[in-house]
């Protein structure tokens, strides 16, 4: 039946003509209705059975109570009982011995609203009745106390506070805060739209209610502009927090509780009712107070379910043509019909507006904001053209002064490497030729170790020496030394150690000497001999060439052997199978060093030879120290690392555990490091030629690369949620990073402003150099690790070095963030911190000056100051660009030469670095025309 | 308008709202008008006096809407088979 409207009407009038009649006059009324039309009769008999009589008045009570009340308190459909208990104490009334009543404010769904006056305390309050239903039932008002003692808990000055929950005459009361003032649907029915300044405050304000109830699980469930109040001040606060309940309690039925007009498409379709539920009725709430009217209007519970699901809302821009577009674009994101592409919280969209600060409003709740928070913090348009363009200039002023610097200062010490790598293996090899050792050659290797200690260490010949005790032993020129090895077949690194941790590169002592015809040499940057050891073929001269091999070692070496005197052989008067002798002479290049020349001589074929720095150590150690005090800095280090480890795997465990950690950004951040380690293996190794040794050395690297990864993940679980804790604005671009959105106007921001800061620092280090020399003193060489000389093998490997160099820069930074946080916590000032950090980090990193009396104010205050100062006000992404570039500026040789050998080289540090910096600039534009405002 | 103790959870597990929106909607097909009365009196918490005032006609008619919808729904609903 009722199939047509005409038979459904034909059948209401006859049901509501029955209604009239007392009941035994029904059928009656029916027989002469429905006398021939049996399915009209059926209809209103079906209609009839499920007719509930209305309530009726009772004049001595101020409600309506329900006839049948008691057995069924909660009947659906029938909302009588509680939609008109409108009349209800008389002002004047006192209720509870406590509360007199002042004037009624309102009645809704859930009861009536009086205004009344707290006679013990002296304060006006707001008591809202509820239904009679309610009172009645347990169940219910087990609810009401739960959500009394939940909406308790939200003490926010933009939510209404619920006070207490009182009983009179049979009814309960939730006792709350009285605002004296206006809902936001009659304000906005009375003025329409809200001038933008005013809109946002509000905005905000209502951003900032709700997101203090979602951070105690609170959820509204029924915002709307009738439940948002702003007193005469404009402060706002939000009400009817009766329909919240804890987030994922919710029953089925209770999600469609709400009002149509605001219910996200989710709620109405009687699925799960999550924070973003709110967001959106939110985003409506906004929609109306920015432009003035809802963004759907229907006619039918039906038709809002259709809208909610199906209809965008026309754009803000369409209702209101000025809006401001970053509004427009938080309202229509609160919009979305999926919840998960909502913002994930109020404090995001308030941060969407503008002006927005989602990070302090975080902190100030006392909360931790979470990485997606982190991410979304700060406003999301970037920086104009004219910043965009004034940070390009500063970069690229610094660049030219740089490149301007660099044409008399340097740091990669190039007066003593004038000569190419590939020249000076070139020679390498000729002058074993000359030495005898002209068998075939299958493979070389070659390349730059920092000081002859460690090569003198790492060799075969003079290791034990070397490695022993204070004595450090030396090579006469101190300077960085050119190896260089040849073998007759293909040399494989096989180390453990060098397969793990030293890039599996061909070494000076790995893989050893074993094979005749396999030399390792030592060279000077111009070329010269400082140190030969190889196996010989077997005896091809006869012995009496000794004398004529002694002279052309050393006129290889640059001495003249006239000058020399025999003297006691001590070093290698051991070395087996060979005539150890020894001489005592000065360097013609530098007349006041006396030098010690060792050699090993079998059958006129040299099996070794050194030329040393006496044993005395008269050499300045300030950049480096002796071994030993290296050999501590390293243990040292090693030490710290291991503590940080100790300190960190419990704290990660707990972070963890607690789902305090990024963990996707940790994740993210480890497969990161390994697949930067990766590559940099793939291209910097010394790859074998056969499968299995191949697949050792890949297994080692990703074991490597695994267990790297592992340690910066575990210190990130463990650490990082204090530096967001206490230092959010840090993390903001890094965040977005490592989730992945890189084409983001802050990332560019951040990007550029590190390279003016990389770019700063690099010419910090040669205005150092010069002003070392301005005050008249002798700038030291600077070598910063073995990665300056790395560099300069080019190709591959300085490939490898731009990748390392990334990796280390962001250790690095972390560390440095790391420290500033811990500062922050602990002294919670900044110019105090900045002190701090300043004192702690200056005597790390001031060794790399040019001299010590000028460079503690060069690279110590100025640079390590602006270091911090820069992480302090930029943050983990722009320090870790900054130091990416400094290194990648002061690792590569650097010059104006179009016909230096380093030419390419200097050219590739330069255009990354340049290539990073537009690359920024591009980014901070977010996508808008590049050169228009 | 909220928390209406008419949609009360504890008593009806088993009624599915999605039935009853169903029902609203072929309500809707019906009668519009009375189909709009319940929504402003179920679902906003209007009186009768609201609701004829919002929509314009006597209250005399709402209460006859409101009547009849109870009845049909709770028929199409199928409760008060018991």
């Amino acid at each position: 039946m009722s199939a047509t409207p005409e038979r459904y009407a034909q059948a209401k009038q006859v049901f509501l003509a029955a209604c009239e009649l007392p009941t035994e006059q029904r059928a009656g009324y029916l027989d002469r209705v429905c006398a021939d039309d049996d399915e009209l009769r059926v209809e209103v008999e079906r209609l009839l059975a499920h007719h509930v009589p209305e309530t009726i008045r009772q004049p001595d009570l101020p409600f309506r109570i329900p006839v049948s009340d008691s057995q069924t308190p909660a009947t659906p459909p029938d909302a009588s009982s509680t939609t008109e208990a409108g009349h209800g104490f008389v002002p004047g009334t006192v209720v509870a011995d406590r509360y007199r009543i002042v004037s009624q404010l309102g009645a809704g769904g859930m009861g009536v609203v009086y205004r009344a006056d707290d006679l013990k305390l002296g304060l006006p309050v707001a008591l809202k009745f509820l239904p009679r239903a309610v009172s009645g039932d347990s169940i219910w008002l087990d609810r009401l106390y739960q959500e009394v003692r939940i909406a308790r808990e939200v003490t926010h000055p933009n939510v209404c506070r619920v006070y207490d929950i009182g009983e009179a005459e049979g009814l309960h009361f939730i006792s709350m805060e009285y605002v004296d003032g206006e809902n936001l649907s009659s304000l906005l029915k009375r003025i329409g739209r809200l001038g933008h300044d005013k809109a946002v405050d509000v905005a905000r304000q209502i951003c900032a209610g709700v997101a203090a109830a979602h951070v105690r699980g609170v959820l509204h469930r029924d915002l709307k502009p009738a439940n948002i109040m702003l007193d005469a001040r404009g402060h706002v606060r939000i009400t009817d927090f009766g329909l919240a309940g804890l987030a994922g309690t919710f029953k089925k039925l209770e999600i469609a509780s709400g009002t149509p007009a605001y219910m996200a498409p989710e709620q109405l379709a009687g699925r799960a009712v999550t924070e973003r539920s709110d967001i959106y009725a939110l985003g409506l709430v906004l929609y109306e107070v920015f432009c003035g009217q809802p963004a759907f209007r229907a006619e039918s519970i039906a038709e809002y379910r259709r809208v909610h699901e199906q209809v965008s809302p026309p754009s803000p821009s369409e209702v209101f043509e000025h809006i401001d577009p970053d509004i427009e674009r938080a309202i229509l994101r609160c919009l979305e019909k999926d919840p998960a592409d909502r913002p994930a919280s109020a404090l995001a969209v308030a941060a969407s507006l503008p002006g927005g600060d989602t990070l302090a409003a975080a902190l100030a709740l006392g909360q931790t904001p979470s990485p997606q928070m982190v991410a979304i913090a700060a406003s999301e348009s970037g920086i104009s053209l004219w910043h965009g363009l004034a940070y390009l200039g500063v970069f690229l002023a610094l660049m030219c002064s740089l490149l301007v610097a660099s044409r008399t200062t340097e740091v990669v010490p190039l007066e003593h490497l004038s000569k190419s790598p590939e020249v000076l293996a070139d020679k390498a090899s000729a002058a074993l030729a000359r030495l005898g050792y002209a068998g075939e050659t299958a493979d070389r290797a070659y390349g730059y170790v920092r000081d002859s200690g460690s090569l003198l260490s790492k060799s075969g010949a003079l290791g034990e020496r070397a490695n022993d005790t204070d004595a450090d032993l030396a090579f006469h020129r101190d300077t960085p030394v050119f190896w260089y090895r040849q073998s007759p077949s293909r040399m494989v690194p096989k180390e453990a150690g060098n397969l793990a941790f030293g890039n599996a590169r061909v070494t000076p002592g790995d893989p050893p000497l074993t094979e005749p015809g396999m030399a390792v040499m030592a060279l000077d940057g111009q070329g010269r001999l400082l140190y030969l050891e190889a196996l010989p073929e077997q005896d091809q001269r006869a012995e009496d060439e000794d004398a004529l091999t002694e002279s052309v070692l050393f006129e290889l070496a640059g001495l003249r052997f006239d000058t020399f005197t025999p003297t006691r052989a001590e070093l290698a008067s051991s070395y087996p199978g060979g005539r150890p002798s020894a001489w005592i002479g000065t360097d013609p290049a530098d007349p006041c060093t006396p030098v010690r020349v060792e050699a090993v001589l079998r059958g006129g074929t040299p099996i070794l030879f050194a030329a040393l720095d006496t044993l005395e150590d008269n050499r300045s150690t300030w950049h480096y120290g002796t071994r030993a005090r290296q050999m501590w800095v390293s243990r040292i280090k090693a030490c710290f690392v291991i503590l940080l480890l100790l300190v960190s795997a419990p704290i990660a465990r707990i972070n963890f555990h607690r789902d305090r950690s990024d963990r996707k950004g940790a994740l993210r951040l480890a497969v990161f490091v390994v697949a930067m380690r990766m590559i940099q293996w793939a291209l910097g190794a010394r790859h074998a030629a056969d499968f299995d040794a191949e697949l050792l050395m890949l297994s080692m690297a990703a074991l490597r690369a695994l267990g790297e990864a592992v340690l910066v993940w575990l210190f990130y679980i463990a650490l990082e949620p204090y530096v967001r804790r206490f230092w959010p604005r840090a993390l903001v671009s890094w965040v977005r990073v490592l989730a992945g959105r890189i084409r983001d106007p802050l990332v560019g921001r951040d990007i550029m402003v590190g390279t003016v800061l990389g770019a700063f620092w690099a010419l910090l280090v040669r205005l150092d150099i010069l002003a070392v020399r301005a005050v008249g003193l002798e700038p030291r060489a600077q070598i910063r690790g073995l990665e300056v000389l790395t560099s300069l093998l080019g190709g591959r490997q300085a490939a490898a070095l731009a990748i390392d160099t990334v990796c280390s820069a962001v250790y690095e930074s972390l560390f440095w963030v790391l420290l500033i946080t811990l500062l922050q916590a602990v002294w919670k000032r900044s110019w105090l911190t900045l002190a701090v950090a300043l004192l702690l980090m200056a005597p790390l990193y001031m060794p790399r000056g040019a001299h010590p009396a000028v460079s503690w104010m060069t690279v110590g205050v100025v640079g390590m100051g602006l270091a911090v100062w820069a992480a302090m006000r930029l943050g983990l992404l722009a320090i870790v660009v900054g130091v990416s570039v400094f290194w990648l500026l002061v690792r590569f040789p650097i010059t104006l030469d179009a016909g230096a050998w380093f030419f390419d080289l200097s050219l590739f540090a330069v255009s990354l670095t340049v290539a990073a910096a537009v690359c920024g600039f591009v980014l901070s534009r977010g996508g808008r025309p590049r050169l228009a405002q | 308008m909220t928390l209406d103790p008419a949609l009360a959870p504890g008593e009806e597990p088993d009624l599915d709202v999605l039935s009853v929106h169903e029902a609203l909607e072929r309500l809707a097909g019906l009668d519009d008008r009375q189909a709009r009365v319940v929504e402003l009196r179920f679902f906003a918490g209007m009186s009768i006096e609201e609701v004829a005032h919002v929509l314009g006609v006597s209250k005399r008619t709402v209460e006859g809407d409101w009547t009849h919808a109870k009845a049909w729904l709770r028929a199409e609903l199928g409760r008060g088979d018991e």
